[in-house]
């Protein structure tokens, strides 16, 4: 009752006095307003820099992947940031370059690209105080894979440690067969020519016979025919649709009924050149040819990886019919953890926008 | 000089204004904490579907348990269920992807709310192309 008899009083008050709330209220409200209005847009401001710089990156590794394979790196580009609900004028024309670079894609030149999308987002309560819209820029740099991967060749082991120990010779063929470098060196391995799926493996590993195969998808065929099997290690050796890494213990099938000619242009179609280095599968030196009852799928062992350095093609880079390489790694690997990057590049990724070392890394 | 009756009626006046201010404050967190889920489900987004993009097939890992073991933990603003689902990325260990496709990463959440009616319901989605 006596709160209720206050607040009468209070709403009677003198005349001067009344409209105070009011003017409390609306300068409250006003001062509400703005903080609320501030907060909500500098949300939508943080959550769009988000948006775009991951966008960027997306955008950069893809064009970076793109051009690797020999694609358009700018179709690749304007596609995947379609795809991400981008519009065209967010990321086209190229506005800027290098360090500077506000819109568009660049090719570095060094190995690297720069990716930027910019567009200006209209602003909610910021609007009263006169901005209309702010600035939302996201942007990346990348590397694409300077190899594709983990290639479908197999090394002999001794040979591997040979070079490590540097008994020469220090180049021989790590593809195609060779006089002077037998890489099968066993009776049994007179198919094996350097080359082997990594679409297939061997189950259980322990079996030498290889009596059933674990198929990789996007190989589908069980057992796949020749023409298949020929694409597959076509494709490996362009770094598509091999993103596979049998680990150490596995046993793979070799690739055979081929020739040396024929691996040797699949190896060039591939893009790979003289001075490029490549991730190779190290094997214990035995083809393995499984009793007659078990099938035809000789294999080998994998023991480790390998880095090697293409010096040549042999007898000319027109018409080759093996792969020259000497070890460019200081060991055999167990995993692909073990591989430094700045060894060999195994995967397409970002690297920080004002990065100045040696590319890649 | 002030009377008896005027003491106090700055605070009754602030007592009267402030449940509305409050208000006005506190429907704003609703929206405030949807802008940020959104953020982090972008982010949750853009990252899972970078790592499928990279997932190699070791016979071991599949792009599902791969992808889930790389991505972080989802956090969110009140939020009470959340999934991410990474298409084409299946829990099959034998299978590897198919250089050049698109994968696509969803994340569908749902937040309770404070003062609006709710759950509110988010989803986010980013495409990425395999290496």
């Amino acid at each position: 009752m006596n709160a209720l008899k206050k607040a009468k009083a209070f709403l009677l008050r003198r005349e001067g006095e009344q409209g105070q709330v009011l003017l409390i209220l609306a300068f409250g409200m006003v001062f509400l307003a703005a903080l609320v209005g501030l907060m909500i847009d500098v949300g939508i401001y943080t959550t769009n820099n988000i948006i775009a710089h991951n966008n960027a990156a997306v955008g950069c590794v893809t064009a970076a992947e793109a051009y690797r394979r020999g694609g358009s790196a700018t179709i690749a580009f304007a596609n995947i940031l379609q795809q991400n609900g981008m519009l065209p004028q967010t990321y086209s024309p190229n506005q800027g370059t290098g360090l500077g670079l506000t819109r568009g894609l660049e090719n570095q030149g060094d190995g690297s690209w720069r990716a930027a999308v910019t567009w200006q987002q209209p602003t909610g309560f910021l609007g009263i105080v006169g901005i209309r819209d702010m600035t939302i820029r996201g942007r990346a740099r990348c590397v694409g894979r300077d190899s594709g991967g983990l290639a479908p060749i197999a090394v002999r082991q001794s040979a591997v440690e040979d070079s490590l120990y540097g008994i020469p010779p220090e180049e021989y063929s790590i593809l195609g067969r060779d006089p002077h470098w037998d890489l099968a060196d066993v009776e049994s391995g007179t198919n094996f020519r350097g080359a082997v799926f990594v679409h297939m493996w061997c189950i259980p590993s322990g079996d030498p016979n290889c009596p059933n195969i674990r198929y990789f998808y996007p190989l589908t065929e069980a057992p796949p025919s020749a023409q298949t099997q020929k694409r597959l290690v076509e494709d490996c050796f362009k770094g598509i649709n091999c993103s596979i890494w049998p680990p150490v213990s596995e046993r793979l099938p070799i690739v055979s009924g081929t020739s040396d000619n024929q691996l040797c242009h699949a190896f060039q179609a591939g893009g790979w050149e003289v001075g490029d280095k490549i991730v190779v599968i190290v094997f214990d030196g035995t083809v393995y040819k499984p009793a007659p009852g078990y099938g035809n799928w000789e294999n080998v062992a994998v023991v480790g990886y390998a880095v090697y350095e293409i010096t040549r093609f042999e007898p000319n880079p027109r018409n080759c019919n093996n792969v020259i390489a000497r070890l460019a790694s200081d060991r055999i690997y167990d995993s692909l953890d073990d591989i430094p990057a700045d060894v060999i590049l195994l995967r397409s990724r970002e690297i920080s926008w004002d990065y100045g070392g040696p590319i890649p890394w | 000089m002030v009377t008896r009756k005027e003491k106090g009626q700055g605070l009754t006046e602030f007592a009267l204004v402030l449940p509305i201010l409050l208000l006005l404050l506190l429907l704003g967190i609703d929206p405030f904490f949807k802008a940020v889920n959104i953020a982090l489900g972008k982010y949750y987004t853009f990252q899972a579907a970078r790592e499928a993009s990279i997932f190699l097939a070791d016979g071991t890992h599949s792009c599902d348990s791969w992808v889930r073991g790389h991505v972080s933990q989802p956090t969110l603003l009140m939020g009470t269920a959340w999934t991410l689902t990474v298409t084409p990325c299946p829990s099959n260990p034998s299978w590897s992807q198919v250089s050049g496709s698109t994968v696509t990463a969803t994340f569908d959440w749902t937040q309770s709310t404070v003062w609006w009616r709710g759950p509110w319901t988010g989803r986010m989605i980013t495409s990425d192309v395999f290496q």
